[in-house]
């Protein structure tokens, strides 16, 4: 089966720094795909290109035989991708539910006249999306005690599980988390590492996901991808970038 | 203790143009963060529409507010897609400054469409006085606040409920994210300035027929930024509490102490106020995570 993404030959340059230099990544569809590196390697700009903040240089970036690049932003997430970010990006002032609402915005056919009238099938549309939020999401993430209230004053490791949620709902067929690990002790990791491993398994979601712990990661991934300094100085399975030892140079400094 | 109710309730409800005209501006606020200077300009351009179609053109009032509203989207939209959209990524205050001139521009050509003179509208509302017990209140004033007040709850509602009002807050909180979940953040641009047109259009309509009609008729806007300063930028439910509360003051001062009086208490207010509370009564701090 071909990839579901293929990064190849990306470079990216802020003024005259190389964020990324010919970098090449592929996804395979139904894994779980690493990304992996020290602080500041091009992990997060890797994610931004492909989400559509940041264009590169040169390059390519291919979604199911698409072509990437030309798609604006809030053009991507309606061919099915969905990400999550480093620092926690929740809509002050929403409540938990219309955040998690918001995911499936780019599902919605209602256009901005018939979705405000509120009229047939904006309505059916929504009452779709609220009947499969309750079903499938809320439960499965643990959230329906507080769907109702402001994601503000809410707990990092809950507002961590409101992005997740947020990402799933329109039932990505990529899902891109940016850290998803970050700031949790041992438990909530673990928690999370089941979260991501059985939306692969129950729903067929293809993962990509950064990290710079590597011991959770290689644990969750099948296939892993290790960037310094803009460049990829390893790829394959976790037992092969384990033992690889630039990465080890990478992470332990050179000897 | 009669009069001083009169006062109040006329005070009221003509803060109610005050909110309206507000809720206006802090959605573009929100979700452009652009200072939108032309929000008075705007109010009397879509005034001087509702008289082009009705005093000129005789076409009877509901299709002249229909001309007005449909005139002043289409001028908002105008404004957003051929001067400020090309501007994207400029310095905020580049923008702001493209504002301050549009309204300059719309302020000259009325004057040159329409005459410095002072136009009385057509009457479409009823002159007929209302009376709360023994308080009278003027029945344009009292009619043009049902009409602004129906008007900025069916928007507040829209803003709160709808999906696409949702959307705007999403957008307005942090658009990197909303285009992340496939909100076109231009399109939310648009959209809000059109929004921000009829609103406009529609407290111009209701000013210019209780003050009549000159091509400075945009300077109450002037009011509105005291509102919106007061409110602190970006509150909705906090403009509808500032717009009211300005509106009233203002008309007490203006009744009690004379004119000179009521064209800066409200500025002192606002400004006593912010050296107590920076983001205004009910603006928000944002906190950065870093």
């Amino acid at each position: 089966m071909p990839p579901l993404l293929t990064i190849d030959r990306v470079s990216l340059a802020f003024g005259g720094v190389n964020a990324l230099t010919d970098v090449a990544a592929s996804v395979a569809d139904g894994d779980i795909t690493a990304i992996i590196g020290p602080n500041g390697a091009g992990k997060t700009s890797l994610f931004n290109i492909t989400s559509g903040f940041y264009k590169p240089a040169s390059g390519t970036v291919m979604f199911d035989g698409k072509d990437l690049l030309p798609l604006p932003a809030h053009a991507r997430p309606k061919l099915g991708i969905a990400r999550t970010f480093q620092n926690i990006a929740l809509f002050a002032g929403l409540s938990v539910l219309e955040n998690i609402k918001l995911g499936a915005h780019a599902q919605l056919k209602a256009n901005a006249g018939t979705a405000s009238l509120y009229l047939g099938p904006a309505a059916r549309e929504e009452r779709d999306v609220t009947a499969h939020i309750e079903n499938n999401i809320l439960g499965f993430l643990n959230l329906s005690e507080i769907r109702h209230r402001a994601v503000g004053g809410l707990p990092y490791g809950v507002q961590k599980r409101i992005e997740l949620a947020r990402a799933l709902v329109m039932q990505p067929r990529l899902l891109m988390l940016d850290e998803p690990f970050a700031g949790m002790n041992a438990n909530e990791r673990l928690q999370m590492a089941t979260y991501i491993r059985r939306c692969v398994t129950e729903s067929r979601t293809t993962v990509l996901l950064i990290d710079h712990n590597m011991e959770t990661v290689l644990g969750l991934s099948s296939h892993v991808v290790v960037l310094n300094f803009g460049k990829v100085i390893a790829a394959g399975t976790p037992d092969h970038v384990r033992t690889h030892s630039g990465v080890i140079d990478a992470y332990l400094g050179a000897a | 203790m009669l009069q001083f109710l009169e006062y109040s309730m006329i005070g009221v409800a003509s803060g109610g143009i005050y909110v309206l005209a507000a809720l206006g501006f802090v959605i573009i606020y929100k979700s452009t963060n652009v200072f939108n200077f032309a929000i008075g300009e705007m109010m009397m351009i879509g005034a001087y529409l509702f008289y082009a179609a009705t005093g000129q053109l005789h076409l009877g009032w509901p299709i002249g507010i229909l001309a007005a509203l449909g005139g002043s989207m289409a001028l908002a939209a105008g404004i957003e897609r051929g001067l400020l959209q090309p501007l994207i990524g400029q310095p905020t205050i580049v923008l702001v400054m493209v504002t301050f001139g549009v309204g300059s521009i719309l302020r000259g050509l009325a004057g040159m469409i329409w005459g410095p003179d002072i136009i009385q509208m057509p009457d479409f509302l009823p002159r007929k006085p209302i009376f709360i017990g023994d308080v009278l209140i003027p029945g344009k004033l009292a009619w043009g606040f049902i009409a602004v007040g129906t008007l900025s709850l069916a928007f507040i509602l829209y803003y709160r409920l709808s999906r696409t009002g949702i959307a705007i807050r999403a957008t307005s909180a942090d658009q990197m994210t909303a285009e992340s979940v496939g909100i076109n953040v231009r399109r939310v641009s648009s959209l809000s300035w059109a929004i921000t047109g009829l609103l406009t259009g529609a407290a111009g309509i209701v000013v210019g027929s209780l003050n009549g009609l000159t091509p400075t008729l945009g300077l109450v806007a002037l009011n509105v930024l005291a509102v919106v300063m007061l409110a602190g930028m970006t509150s909705v439910g906090g403009v509808v509490v500032a717009g009211l509360f300005i509106g009233w003051f203002e008309t007490l001062i203006g009744a009690y102490l004379g004119g000179a009086w009521q064209s800066f208490m409200p500025y002192l207010v606002v400004l006593v106020m912010m050296t107590v509370k920076p983001n205004g009564l009910f603006g928000e701090q944002r906190v950065e995570r870093i």
